[in-house]
């Protein structure tokens, strides 16, 4: 992929795809004109149904890709490099009053006219929460999903965000595209609602509340440490697991060309 | 078969958001940017119903899968069209050098299976085995490809 042609295969193939019409908002709001069957000749087969790029055992998958505004330089789309966390860690231990309505309470998002909105905190989040914190305040977003392992069958539910390219607190323009990265996680993901705390979640789930402290890499030790309690409220829309301990996450950011 | 009237709009929603710019980006590569956004519709509505289902573990791959079958289904008429929509100079590199136009134009009369795996190789930078998952194909059926649109492509350079 180093020779002058591939250069020029790239490039030629780059313009073309700089040429794409933009995206409506809601697909089912075009009348269409069926010509002729169009449905897919088949399923892909669940071995083939990665369409990304898998890298090592738990790799992480390049299940999106860059936006317009830079759809000349497919380098520059390649999956950032940004350091990743498990959501579940103590670094993204759920803040007893911090949560997406109250953040969104006090940053601009594009609903104020601005033009501009803050990049929410996602990591650590359910993925569909995440994409739907994104997209509430007006900014676009790409994922970078975890292979499942073969055999396995992965839904938007069994993933949670563990990382984001934009710096929480930031200011995007309007449509800017963060880039997230979801885990798969196969065991049960609970997305934490209004009212939930660890004990009242493992008390709904039959689940020893130091068991479902540690399926999160925590203890109770600490959660004091870091000023809270098995009874302090969790962020809304984070993940946590109800049923496995968090793996040692090796993510390694995409490499590929 | 599930109607997409039956399918909850939060899915369709998600699904449209999550996929369509790189299906209409694919979907630009092999018919040009003309009809590109009507087969990414088209495709998606016939295909979106099935592409949440569990038994689809990659919706993703599926809907382009359905993308590829669109374009497919409209080569015929369409043709010139196309090729006419991607031999045109893109604003981004209106001032390159003429060889890049050459190869740019060279594109537009690869195949369609040619210009599938152009399209994931150079643009999405997926191996050839990754791009042979993504279009249910051999490798060896990618190599081919890869290396015909390759010697094609070359000569523009030439």
């Amino acid at each position: 992929m180093n020779t002058d042609l591939d250069r020029a295969i790239k490039s030629a193939v780059s313009d073309i795809v700089a040429a794409a019409p933009d995206v409506i908002d809601d697909p089912t709001a075009v009348t269409i004109t069926p010509t002729s069957a169009a449905t897919p000749h088949r399923l892909l087969p669940a071995a083939a149904a990665v369409l990304v790029v898998a890298v090592g055992i738990t790799g992480i998958a390049l299940a999106s890709r860059g936006s317009p505004s830079s759809n000349n330089s497919s380098s520059a789309e390649r999956p950032v490099d940004a350091p990743l966390t498990d959501p579940l860690s103590e670094a993204t231990l759920a803040p007893p009053s911090s949560t997406p309505a109250a953040s969104a309470a006090t940053d601009p998002t594009c609903s104020d006219g601005g033009g501009e909105a803050t990049v929410p905190n996602v990591a650590g989040m359910a993925y569909p929460a995440a994409v739907d914190t994104l997209l509430a305040i007006g900014l676009s977003f790409e994922v970078l999903r975890e292979v499942p392992p073969e055999g396995e069958t992965a839904t938007d539910d069994t993933y949670a965000v563990v990382g984001q390219d934009a710096t929480p607190g930031d200011t995007l323009a309007c449509g800017d595209v963060v880039r997230i990265t979801a885990a798969y996680r196969p065991g049960k993901l609970h997305t934490i609602h209004p009212g939930d705390t660890w004990e009242s979640i493992a008390a709904a789930e039959g689940i020893p509340v130091d068991d479902l402290l540690n399926f999160n890499g925590l203890t109770i030790a600490e959660l004091e440490a870091a000023g809270k309690n098995i009874a302090s409220p969790l962020e809304i829309g984070r993940a946590i697991s109800l049923s496995i301990p968090q793996p040692t996450l090796d993510t390694v950011p995409t490499t590929t060309g | 078969m599930t109607h997409i009237d039956q399918i909850p709009e939060a899915v369709i929603e998600r699904l449209w958001r999550e996929h369509s710019r790189d299906l209409v980006r694919l979907a630009t590569v092999l018919v040009g940017s003309t009809d590109a956004h009507d087969i990414v519709v088209d495709a998606f509505l016939r295909a979106a119903p099935a592409a949440d289902r569990p038994m689809v573990s990659n919706a993703r791959a599926f809907l382009m899968r359905s993308v590829v079958n669109r374009a497919h289904d409209l080569r015929r008429s369409r043709e010139r069209r196309w090729r006419r929509d991607l031999a045109a100079v893109g604003p981004a590199s209106a001032s390159g050098p003429d060889s890049f136009v050459d190869v740019r134009r060279a594109v537009s009369t690869l195949s369609l299976a040619q210009r599938s795996v152009v399209y994931f190789v150079y643009w999405d930078d997926r191996t050839e085995v990754e791009t042979a998952e993504l279009l249910g194909v051999s490798v060896g059926t990618v190599r081919r490809h890869l290396v015909r649109a390759r010697t094609h492509l070359r000569k523009a350079l030439q």
